[in-house]
């Protein structure tokens, strides 16, 4: 599978995730038993999606951005995109799944008292407002990099 | 503790962990090529531990005693603020080292 096509399911896999999860924030605002049904589901499908999306950045990651692009970055006129940001981006991807895991586990845990805790509701609503935050700040680093990238294929790097 | 304040309590130190393991395997050449070596590669590495180290400490505090007293502590709203609050620390220690690595 090309590069670009690992690059473009991770993105899409993180973003879907993202998505799932504000929909679960929104199920969750006035939560009854079928909006906590719907929480479930949106909310293992975002956790399933993140997976996939660690598989597939992962992979790409480790078998050619460090031998194809990373030097690319490094020597053009953006080498922080790789040095700073890349780097952070790497890793503070690690913490989105497990997030994510705590989120949908305690909507599966928590069940029909979400409708009446208020204190729990607020811990998943909290939680799923970090997943969307992260993957979106994570994807603006993404494309930070992928503008180091072109701005070195561009001086000739 | 059969309750989401232990998934909560094992995210929290699962993501400490991420972020500790990632500075110590750029302040040791050593860590990261022991990571290398095992794992193939030191982020697949740190994803095999990290993932690892969260299904242990999750499964000691969900379905033992360990650390009842602890968890019971706060309620949910308040170990999730500590989630959010691991997570900003963690992001904001491991941007501050690679770009002080990149300035200095």
């Amino acid at each position: 599978m090309s590069y670009q096509l690992l690059v473009g399911a991770h993105a899409f896999l993180g973003e879907a995730g993202a998505l799932a999860f504000l929909w679960v924030f929104v199920e969750l605002l006035k939560p009854d038993e079928a909006r906590v049904k719907r929480a479930k589901l949106a909310s293992a499908a975002g956790v399933l999606f993140l997976l996939l999306s660690w598989l597939a950045g992962g992979y790409a990651y480790t078998t050619t951005y460090g031998k194809q692009v990373k030097p690319v970055i490094k020597g053009g006129p953006l080498p922080w995109a790789h040095e700073v940001v890349m780097e952070a981006k790497e890793h503070a991807f690690l913490f989105v799944p497990f997030i994510a895991f705590a989120g949908a586990a305690a909507i599966r845990l928590g069940g029909k008292r979400l409708a009446w805790d208020a204190g729990l509701r607020f811990s998943v609503l909290l939680l799923s407002a970090l997943v969307v935050l992260l993957v979106f700040v994570i994807a603006g680093m993404g494309y930070t990099v992928s503008t180091g990238a072109r701005a070195a294929l561009e001086a000739g790097a | 503790m059969r309750d989401a304040r232990a998934v909560y309590f094992a995210t929290i130190l699962t993501i400490l962990f991420i972020a500790v393991l990632t500075v110590v395997a750029e302040l040791s050449a050593a860590a990261k090529e022991a990571l290398k070596a095992a794992f193939g590669h030191h982020w697949i590495g740190k994803s095999v531990l990290a993932i690892a180290f969260f299904a242990v400490v999750s499964a000691a505090v969900y379905y033992t005693r360990t650390l009842d007293s602890v968890i019971r502590r706060w309620g949910a709203m308040k170990w999730s603020m500590g989630v959010a609050l691991a997570t900003a620390l963690s992001l904001l220690s491991i941007l501050a080292y690679f770009t002080l690595q990149f300035l200095l």
